[in-house]
């Protein structure tokens, strides 16, 4: 045992077990405690703010007045602030350790992006603003703009798409107007691979089109035969993800780009996995008439909460006039937005967003571009495939990899077939995983592999830590594999909470919180 | 102020006014004054032909005598 170590069990042989034979008194668990909803709290009779009575004339308000009490929580500002400290403690963040949700991206936001987003140059505009007044914004976007049509390859992007969806909504919203712009209204399906994300047939339904399935080869790519059989005069567009969700670059991307125009459809690639490729791959070299770029992935802006997220989406010469506003031009006198599709930006189909899209993250992902450079995201693609594939090798050993036969790419896939005779399941071991201090992977995706498994590790993580990651899930396995299952049933043990009722949670969310009968808060003193 | 209307009699924190011409020229001057005036209303929606309307704001941040300098700055570029 080493000094630092002295008095203090840290290490694996030191453990003690799980279940100490009885719970906390109090719901807590070390020095986390149990933390109720804010509401509640006993905050309903104090305050942590002491504003001055507000002067205005109230009869302005008419019948508007307000009568009874809000009904806001009251906290003083140590209350307020260890409360939504203690709901952060509760939640996994990249700033804590590795997080290998696979289709995710989940890499290292840099502390510079944050800095440079800061400025109050770029933190304290207004959408609105003159301008004259925000050259150095436009600027920027406009720099963005062009390192993203550098790196793929393509002449257009729209930025204001705010999210990988909303990309696909954007990218499908002007296929659909280049088609009615050349009268064509037959185009009334859009195809899509089994291994796509969700997302692209749920965008597809929500344009107004049928989705039809492409096949998938046994080595997880797309089958050609079949899509060349399902191309016709009524596709409107195939959406493909490249590298696709199963890790794998599709190889025979040219000749799909080929089959697709041939048949006059357009071509929708789904970039969400575009850090595999950056800097090395230019999609508009393949063919993609379209595709969105996760700046919350590629380009190291934050995922946040479910947001803020961006999505800009890059659209080849046939789609480009077909572009939403608002974009950047350049002028006698600076830098303007064409911000109304008329004249001669009449084709574009209108507006994603009612401003420019996500001016943080604009800042923040062009901070990482300028930060790496172009040779520095050559080797992020090389050392995230790398790290992919470092984790494959190790974990192949105790876990079965869906697709065994050469390398793969940014993320590595295991089915459950090694899990077969243990009693445990591929959502056993992931909560397992959390008692060992790391987040699960992405569980049941890709739905073409038996209880799939997808882990990328982005190129951020140290050797150092994928050893660690890589020795906690060889354990997990060998204790599944020993007849251990009740480790795995009852994970996780040391999470604040237990296993949850995803299913119900899901199909019945609770989205408002009402009080419990009988002890609905005294309201604030009525004015 | 002479030629200026309000178009809102009641408001929370920000007014439409309607100018004596077309109200994105007089932002534009005001940024000489160190003056950001509002939003044209021509720039929310070209189509309604309310050029001359701008929409101005008000926060609590704003002071007495920020109010004053823009009420002067904006007289003097209506010629009043």
């Amino acid at each position: 045992m080493t000094m630092q170590n002295v008095g203090r069990p840290t290490r694996p042989e030191d453990a003690q077990p799980l279940d100490a034979g009885f719970a906390a008194l109090t719901g807590g668990r070390g020095l986390l405690q149990d933390e109720a909803l804010i509401f509640e709290r006993d905050g309903w009779t104090k305050t942590g703010v002491d504003l001055p009575e507000a002067e205005f004339d109230a009869s302005d308000l008419g019948d508007l007045v307000r009568t009874a009490p809000i009904g806001l929580p009251g906290l003083s500002e140590p209350e307020a602030m260890r409360h939504y400290v203690r709901l952060s403690q509760k939640n996994h963040a990249i700033d804590l350790a590795l997080y290998p949700l696979g289709s995710c991206t989940m890499k290292h936001n840099p502390r510079l992006n944050e800095k440079m987003a800061r400025l109050p140059g770029f933190a304290d505009l207004h959408p609105l603003a003159p301008a004259a007044t925000v050259q150095g914004a436009l600027a920027l976007m406009d720099r963005l703009a062009h390192w993203l049509k550098t790196l793929t390859g393509m002449p257009a992007v729209a930025l204001s798409p705010k999210a990988g969806a909303h990309g696909e909504l954007c990218g499908l919203l002007a296929i659909r107007a280049a088609h009615e712009s050349r009268g064509d209204a037959a185009r009334r399906r859009v195809l899509v691979p089994t291994s796509a994300h969700g997302t692209n047939p749920a965008t597809a339904a929500f344009v107004g089109y049928s989705v039809t399935e492409i096949a998938q080869t046994d080595d997880g790519r797309v089958d050609l035969a079949d899509l060349a059989a399902k191309l016709g005069p009524d596709v409107a567009a195939i959406m493909v993800t490249n590298p696709n969700t199963c890790g794998l670059f599709e190889r025979d991307i040219i000749e799909i780009a080929r089959l697709t125009h041939e048949a006059g459809a357009y071509f929708y690639c789904d970039g969400a996995n575009f850090n595999a490729i950056v800097g090395r791959v230019r999609p508009g070299d393949l063919g993609v008439d379209a595709m969105h770029i996760n700046l919350h992935k590629t380009f190291s802006t934050p995922h946040g909460g479910g947001g803020p997220g961006a999505g800009p989406v890059v659209l080849s010469e046939a789609l480009a006039p077909f572009a939403p506003a608002p974009w950047v031009v350049h002028g006698s006198d600076g830098l303007h937005l064409v911000e109304e599709t008329v004249a001669e930006a009449a084709q574009g189909f209108g507006r994603m967003s009612a401003f420019h899209g996500q001016m943080g993250m604009f800042v923040r992902a062009y901070a990482y571009m300028r930060s790496h450079g172009s040779d520095g995201l050559k080797q992020v693609a090389e050392d995230a495939v790398l790290n992919a594939n470092y984790v494959k090798a190790r974990l192949s050993g105790v876990m079965t990899a869906a697709f065994p036969d050469g390398p793969c790419m940014h993320e590595a896939l295991f089915d459950d077939e090694w899990l077969e005779g243990t009693g445990v399941t591929t959502l056993d071991f992931a909560k397992a995983m959390i008692d060992e201090g790391f987040h699960p992977m992405t569980m049941y995706f890709p739905l073409v592999v038996h209880g799939a498994m997808l882990i990328e590790p982005t190129e951020t993580e140290s050797k150092q830590e994928l050893d660690r990651f890589c020795d906690a899930l060889e354990a997990l396995a060998r204790a599944a594999k020993a007849g251990e299952a009740e480790r795995f049933k009852g994970a996780p043990y040391l999470a604040p909470m237990r296993r949850l009722d995803e299913t119900l949670a899901a199909r019945k969310p609770r989205l408002t919180w009402k009080p419990a009968e009988g002890v609905a808060p005294a309201p604030l003193a009525a004015e | 102020m002479k030629g200026v209307e309000v178009l809102t009699p009641r408001f929370f924190n920000e007014i439409a006014v309607r100018l004596p011409g077309d109200a994105a020229r007089v932002v534009e001057g005001l940024l000489d004054d160190g003056i950001v005036a509002g939003v044209p209303f021509g720039r929310l929606d070209p189509s309604a032909g309310l050029d001359d309307v701008l929409l101005c704001a008000a926060t609590e941040t704003t002071l007495d005598a920020d109010i004053t300098a823009f009420a002067q700055a904006l007289a003097r570029r209506i010629g009043q």
